[in-house]
């Protein structure tokens, strides 16, 4: 009535705006990085939630299908891939590349070489659900942009295996969603 | 003191010296007929360089307080704290390809785009932006405003319709009816003040206030509240934001328009609310008058303090209903902008100008239209509504057969 809720409305307003620069000045020397990401998303928080992306990032949750790795067994030291190439044939935009070496290795068959389109990937997943070592799996990564189509998007068998090494130590996936500090 | 006093109305004068002392420098080796030629023009540069050069932080300064209000930061990587956003927005627009429809009107379609600045900048010709620093001080300061005002519509209709986009013909239709209906209550609400003034030059109006030692806000609330309410709807900022509402109708009369063709719309929309907030701060704040700081200070403190409220009224009302948006222009505000001019009318002639005595009768008056209008509009006697019970039909109507 005679605009007694618009005055409401624009007092909650103002004290949202004044709650960002009282929430600013809590922080003050160190704006972006002092307080946790998780720890402002809280309803009852107050000030800005904005995660100001390159200087701090979310992790991705466990499931994200981002690029594919090939992870390693931690006890054994070499990857969990035979080679046997389910993937390349379930793949439906063909972007795996598998070929088995001659020789084995710690007595299991290993791949000779591994390649892998992202250009043509779509992220189906089929390939890991099918995966009979459960060798393969997906990398969080997030920042895959190149300033060209074509072989910076093709990784090798080294390059899968790094990722897998970086993202994956445990070789395991899904990865194991990681603990919030309290 | 008296050396204070001297510095104080140097900085005041400043731009006014300036102003004098350039066009000496001409009269040297001009006749005077040049002098006063080349002074109109440099006169009407620095205004249209003054209106450019505020469109880029104005644009920073609305999105920040925006961000903030809705809880996260506003542009803030672009320059110091992300004030040169505005450069790299200007560069994407410009740098932008410049669509138009085959099956536009040519010709109006490119004129339209550029209609809508031109009055905008002619109306900062008679703002005072401070004691002695008015572009042109017209004897029918306020007709003009209101005259030059009312092309902008012509403007936005003509985009509307060369366009050939139902969506921009649907904007153009609303802006049209929008801003016609918003017209009269923003007129009708300063005639008040002018009855006061008894002038319609916008200088008078500031002095005018310097004499009653009040401003007009304090003698005529109603009035300013009522401006207020018709301006922000006459440059179609939200709440009243439908000629473009997104959600309903693209983007309204600028669906069809790209590049800096949009530019020239968006330049139009900040320039024409920052101009609502100049006329408001002149008419019933006290223009450029106040204590101590400079007056072109004062008056630019008042006018961006109004400018955040708008801001600050965009963050936080959501957009009225076309129905609604009639509703609201017909039957409360021209009714109280009448209401409040008759009254103004009477109280003026009763009490003494510039005396207390008018000054309280002009608060009673106010109150007692408030009041009013509130218990003519909510009336605690009338009835609610009966509840109307709803019967549920039978399968087989029961016919009178006599």
């Amino acid at each position: 009535m005679l605009g007694f809720g618009i005055l409401k409305g624009m007092s909650v307003t103002l004290r949202r705006f004044v709650d960002t620069y009282v929430g600013d000045l809590g922080k003050f020397p160190w704006r972006y990085r002092s307080r946790p990401v998780y720890k402002r998303m809280g309803i009852t928080e107050r000030g800005a939630f904005t995660i100001q992306y390159p200087e701090e990032r979310v992790a991705m949750f466990p499931r994200y299908r981002g690029p594919l790795m090939l992870l390693t067994d931690p006890e054994k030291g070499i990857t969990r891939c035979i080679g046997c190439g389910l993937c390349e044939r379930t793949c439906p935009t063909e972007s795996i590349k598998v070929t088995r070496a001659e020789e084995k290795v710690d007595d299991q068959r290993v791949p000779e070489t591994y390649e892998y389109d992202m250009n043509t990937c779509m992220f189906c997943g089929f390939c890991v659900q099918i995966c009979p070592q459960d060798a393969l799996g997906h990398s969080p990564e997030l920042e895959m942009g190149t300033y060209s189509k074509g072989d910076a998007l093709i990784l090798n068998l080294d390059q899968m295996l790094e990722l897998g090494r970086k993202h994956a130590p445990g070789g395991v996936w899904p990865l194991e969603k990681e603990a919030e500090p309290s | 003191m008296e050396a204070i006093q001297g510095i104080l109305e140097f900085i005041d004068q400043i731009f006014v010296k300036l102003s004098f002392w350039f066009s000496a420098q001409l009269a040297n080796f001009l006749p005077d007929w040049g002098v006063t030629f080349i002074m109109m023009f440099a006169t009407v540069l620095v205004l249209i360089v003054f209106g450019l050069a505020s469109i880029i932080w104005i644009n920073v300064f609305e999105r920040k307080i925006i961000g903030r209000i809705q809880d996260r930061y506003g542009p803030n990587r672009f320059g110091p704290w992300g004030l040169l956003q505005c450069v790299a927005d200007m560069i994407k627009l410009l740098t932008k390809e410049d669509v138009t429809p085959t099956k536009a009107d040519r010709l109006i379609f490119n004129l339209a785009a550029v209609a809508p600045v031109i009055p905008t900048f002619m109306i900062l010709a008679v703002l005072p932006f401070g004691r002695g620093m008015v572009a042109a001080d017209l004897s029918i300061g306020y007709l003009y405003i209101v005259a030059v005002g009312c092309l902008g519509t012509i403007a936005i209709f003509m985009a509307g319709w060369s366009s050939r986009n139902k969506y921009a013909l649907l904007g153009g239709m609303r802006t049209v009816a929008q801003m016609i209906s918003y017209e009269i209550p923003m007129v009708l609400s300063v005639v008040g003040v002018l009855l006061l003034v008894g002038s319609l030059s916008m200088v008078s109006i500031v002095e005018a206030q310097g004499q009653w030692r009040l401003p007009f806000v304090v003698l005529q609330p109603l009035a300013f509240v009522l401006y207020f309410t018709a301006a922000v709807a006459e440059v179609n900022r939200s709440p009243f934001d439908l000629p473009e509402g997104e959600s309903e109708i693209v983007a309204g009369y600028h669906t069809e328009y790209s590049g800096i063709k949009f530019a020239m719309f968006l330049l139009a929309e900040y320039i024409n609310a920052f101009s609502i907030c100049a006329i408001a701060t002149t008419v019933f704040l006290g223009g450029w008058q106040g204590p101590i700081l400079p007056s072109w200070a004062w008056f630019f403190i008042k006018t961006y303090f109004l400018y955040f409220v708008l801001i600050w009224m965009r963050g936080t009302l959501p957009r009225l209903r076309v129905d609604q948006l009639m509703n609201f222009s017909w039957k409360t505000l021209v009714p109280l902008a009448l209401a409040n001019l008759m009254l103004t009318a009477l109280v003026a002639k009763l009490v003494p100008q510039y005396s207390h005595v008018g000054a309280i009768a002009f608060l009673v008056m106010n109150v007692v239209v408030i009041v009013c209008i509130a218990l003519v509009k909510y009336p605690r006697w009338r009835r609610d509504r009966r509840e109307v019970v709803l019967v549920p039909r039978t399968a087989t109507p029961q016919v009178d057969s006599s």
